[in-house]
């Protein structure tokens, strides 16, 4: 069996955990590796700098480089000049494409100490040529001019012979008349050997020939969801962990702090107003889903008295907006400034779902602010939601009209303990990620919880004929209660 | 978790099923009387807080409590919630309401679900104007602006 390989990495796995006999530094590294559309391109430079890689990683299998286009047609000197760069490089054999009109090259290198092989059929320097990358040999006469090509290339001292893109039964017929063995590539069962691009074979190459290869993994995939993981840990804070990083002892911090002048003007972190706190101690983690008006209200006033906040919505831009910018809210009343609300991770559902292992049993609350007619529909895009609570965590609904329960305890479990929220609250929506609080309610909202309080007593008897919903309205309040079995 | 909101500013306090129930009907019928006129009729909501709308409001307020009870509200009833609309309405007069808002945008509105949620709350009669009005803003969806 061979594979191509191109690098120390694949050469040493190839190596040392493979079967593989034949490493084959193939000028597909033009393809594979390097970008180019063909394997035209492809130099003795090119081939030079990895055949040196893979030498240095294969340690077991037979080593053979491609020569590649334009370095050994012109002349018979001119092939061994080529060769001997490659296997100064550290090959042990070099390939060549071509059938009879080639067999003055191989006698050359053959007599030159350097063994050869040969490459009939699909030879792909010269496809153009050809007429594409197709079958060939598919008619008698020409089926009978590749017999010819195989012999002769074998009289002239090949050592092996690489068989591509030839019908099944005319592939045979070569292998059963030389006495050299045949390596074949989407040319059936019956040559000595067979030859595969490994990133054709590993999902590493997109324009793979689905006739000539096969799939026999995906690490395409694999790679891709790791990138997303680490884009999502980064982001969310993740990583890097403390295990992953450096830090000063606390003598050193202070040196370093007090060693150097203080920052330019212009360089220093955004204004943030007087009422940004940090993050405390005792912080609370809170999810919330949906971060539309009300969900991103919760989310700011929650962040700025220093919890830590993570907020999943699926409107993309408005994610991105608030992880680059921070969750910003212009407080009602003239000459507000826009405040940005700190310890706000914003992702979208994807993002939230490919970070699930680091939030298992991670938030004290979830809040669910989703649109009223699409809680369900929201949940299902996270279903490692109901993993990510810490198990007593209160489930807080703030929806509009009455919270669909069972799409709830199906994204929860049914032992969840649901609280519906009431709320009036809203926010105008200016810019992805970035909110007005309007008038009224901003300045009712800072009411102290004493008047909350004072709504329980007797003498506050005449205003609850109003109601509890108009003092909610009032006070821009919210009436909150644990959801029970209607 | 009342302490936590109240703390961040939103003044929060905890109430049982049966005062939550009432409070869920009245957030619900405000819902009801502010968001599908202001999406019918593209204004913000403090504008039918005035009185050329009370008649209006009246109307849709009168509907949802008749068909929460079954029958029509007394007097006294209705004018709370009347009153408790134009509060809430002219509390947030700078707002479009979430389903204008989702009229211009072109997204589906929440109007089916709180005709489902009043269901939920054990509402027994039919809501024709309400009905009525879903296939106004439905129809307004289709005009481009």
């Amino acid at each position: 069996m061979q594979v191509t390989a191109y690098d120390y990495p694949t050469a040493q796995l190839i190596s040392a955990r493979s079967e593989v006999d034949i490493i084959l530094v193939g000028d597909s590294v033009g393809m594979t590796t390097l970008g180019y559309a063909s394997t035209v391109p492809v130099t003795m430079e090119d081939m030079e700098h990895h055949a040196r890689a893979v030498a240095r990683g294969a340690q077991r299998p037979f080593l053979v480089g491609d020569l590649p286009f334009g370095s050994y047609e012109q002349s018979e000197a001119q092939a061994v000049a080529s060769a001997v760069r490659l296997l100064k490089c550290g090959m042990e054999s070099v390939k060549l494409e071509g059938g009879r009109d080639m067999a003055k090259q191989v006698r050359a290198l053959d007599a030159a100490g350097i063994s050869v092989l040969g490459h009939i059929g699909l030879t792909p320097q010269t496809a153009v040529k050809l007429g594409g990358y197709g079958y060939q040999g598919k008619t008698a006469k020409a089926a009978v001019r590749l017999v010819d090509d195989a012999l002769a290339l074998q009289e002239a001292g090949a050592v092996a012979l690489v068989v591509e893109c030839v019908p099944s039964e005319v592939a045979a017929e070569i292998g059963a008349r030389l006495r050299i063995p045949t390596i074949g590539i989407g040319s059936g069962k019956r040559t000595s050997g067979q030859v595969l691009v490994l990133h054709d074979m590993i999902g590493l190459y997109a324009h793979a020939s689905p006739k000539l290869s096969k799939r026999f993994t995906n690490v395409s995939d694999a790679i891709a969801a790791a990138l997303a993981t680490y884009t999502a840990e980064v982001r969310g804070g993740a990583f890097p962990a403390p295990e992953n990083s450096c830090a000063l002892a606390p003598a050193e911090l202070a040196a370093f702090q007090a060693a150097l002048p203080p920052r330019p003007v212009g360089e220093q972190a955004p204004e943030r107003d007087a009422k940004s706190a940090p993050r405390r101690p005792d912080a609370k983690r809170v999810l919330v889903v949906g971060a539309g008006a009300v969900g991103s209200l919760f989310a700011f006033r929650l962040a700025r008295v220093g919890h830590d906040i993570t907020v999943v919505d699926e409107w993309a831009a408005h994610v991105e907006a608030v992880r680059r910018r921070g969750l910003t809210l212009t407080e009602a009343g003239a000459g507000a400034k826009p405040a940005v609300a700190e310890h706000v991770e914003a992702l979208t559902p994807a993002e939230f779902e490919a970070s699930a292992a680091q939030r298992a049993s991670t938030y004290d609350v979830v809040i669910v602010a989703t649109k009223g007619g699409k809680t369900e529909e929201a949940l299902a895009r996270v279903p490692s939601v109901a993993k990510s609570r810490r198990p007593s965590a209160p489930v807080v609904v703030a929806v509009n009209g009455v919270p669909n329960r069972e799409a709830l305890q199906k994204a929860f479990g049914g032992a969840a303990p649901l609280v519906h929220a009431i709320t009036y609250n809203g926010a105008l929506l200016s810019a992805p990620g970035t909110w007005h609080s309007p008038a009224d309610l901003a300045c009712q909202l800072t009411s102290p919880r004493r008047r909350g309080v004072a709504h329980r007593r007797r003498r506050d008897a005449p205003r609850r004929r109003l109601g509890g919903v108009v003092r909610a309205a009032e006070r821009g309040g919210h009436c909150v209660a644990r959801m029970q079995g209607r | 978790m009342c302490a936590l909101l109240s703390e961040a500013g939103i003044a929060s306090r905890a109430c049982k099923a049966a005062e939550a129930h009432e409070a869920a009907w009245g957030k619900l019928v405000v819902n009801l009387a502010i968001n599908p006129l202001t999406a019918a009729m593209g204004v913000t909501n403090g504008v039918i807080a005035g009185d050329a709308w009370r008649p209006a409001v009246t109307s849709l307020v009168r509907e949802a409590l008749a068909a929460r009870r079954g029958s029509a509200p007394g007097a006294e009833e209705l004018q709370r919630h009347v009153e408790s609309v134009v509060q809430v309405a002219r509390a947030t007069q700078a707002n479009t309401s979430s389903m204008l808002q989702d009229v211009r945008r072109g997204a589906a509105t929440e109007h089916e679900h709180l005709l489902w949620s009043a269901r939920q709350l054990d509402a027994k009669g039919d809501m024709p104007l309400q009905h009525f009005l879903k296939e106004l803003v439905s129809a307004r969806q289709s005009i481009k602006v």
